[in-house]
């Protein structure tokens, strides 16, 4: 029988717990009567997850003025949502740990991750979009199907990742050709599994063939620049060392002038090392 | 902005880096030619 990314996904569940506190404070954020304090509280519980947070949010990546000692205030400075989101990150980022680095470098997979969320959520500040922190997130978590490539069949992964290197293919049409399916359909699966926004869903699975986004083509076109842009310098390195295909009418939809990419790149250098380094040393 | 302008062994990897993308695009013009920092640049260590 063949294997399908959905059956992938399942079968990786029992050993990639949902981040459960996020889908928590999710269904908070979307009741009009829950405050503040219920979004600690349900924060609190989980008290290395609390002290993560507070370390991320007292990072010079934010570099607010003042410490921030508590949950509650670190909802009053930067929000729920981003707080909520940085729940998701650091859940995301702990769930695969175990990955082995002798198939692929986690810091500089990482980094690529940091850096599509830092210009995805510029780009989505030059277009003029609103409550930008949701391409922040998007721009992370966009390869997290290759996280489950990676941890569940590390020996096809490797070799997909191998035939990109030394071939003639980019890394997701070599993972079609040699498990049957790429990150981008895992990625689906697993943000549908957890019952990730469907947002989140659309760019995991379209942000490298953004004409076919269904009801966020923004959010998917302004993740697949972002993926296009950071894989030029290069920051990090996804397991692809090939810039891939820019869909030009992605390009067109966001609108922009190409002129003005290169200093917008220059910011994401100015604040990559930063975030790389607070989201890395969670322990 | 004036850039030295790039040395044969960075534009062979340059030009393998975008091997998947279509020059002619003004965006992948602009990126093909761009030189950040070389602290920002992780391509050598990869």
């Amino acid at each position: 029988m063949t294997l399908t990314a959905e059956a992938l996904v399942n079968k990786s569940l029992d050993l990639v717990s949902p981040p459960n506190t996020y889908i928590q404070l999710n269904k908070l954020i979307q009741d009009p009567d829950s405050a503040i304090d219920d979004i600690s509280a349900v924060i609190n519980t989980d008290p290395a997850l609390a002290t993560r947070l507070l370390r991320i949010v007292n990072s010079p990546f934010y570099g607010f003025p003042s410490q921030i000692n508590t949950i509650s205030r670190a909802i009053t400075i930067i929000g729920t949502r981003e707080l909520t989101h940085l729940v998701l990150a650091t859940s995301v980022i702990n769930a695969f740990k175990g990955i082995p680095s002798s198939l692929i470098n986690m810091d500089e997979f990482w980094r690529h991750s940091f850096a599509t969320a830092i210009t995805a959520q510029l780009l989505a500040e030059e277009c003029g979009q609103h409550a930008t922190e949701r391409f922040f997130i998007a721009g992370l978590l966009h390869n997290i199907g290759s996280l489950v490539l990676y941890q569940s069949m590390p020996e096809l992964a490797g070799e997909a990742i191998r035939s990109a290197e030394f071939g003639h293919e980019v890394l997701f049409k070599a993972e079609q050709r040699v498990i049957g399916f790429a990150h981008t359909d895992v990625g689906y699966a697993l943000a549908h599994a957890w019952h990730l926004p469907h947002s989140l869903q659309e760019v995991a699975r379209y942000h490298h063939s953004p004409s076919e986004a269904e009801d966020f083509p923004i959010d998917v076109a302004i993740v697949h620049i972002a993926d296009v842009l950071v894989s030029s310098v290069p920051f990090g390195h996804s397991g692809d060392n090939h810039v891939p295909p820019l869909d030009p009418a992605a390009w067109e939809l966001l609108a922009l002038n190409e002129v003005q990419m290169p200093m917008l790149l220059q910011q994401v250098s100015e604040r990559i090392d930063l975030l790389s380094s607070v989201m890395l040393n969670q322990e | 902005m004036n850039q030295p302008p790039l040395t044969e062994d960075e534009l062979k990897q340059r030009e393998e880096r975008f091997r998947y993308v279509d020059l002619s695009h003004p965006l992948m013009q602009v990126l093909f030619h761009m030189q950040l920092p070389a602290k920002d640049q992780t391509e050598q260590a990869l």
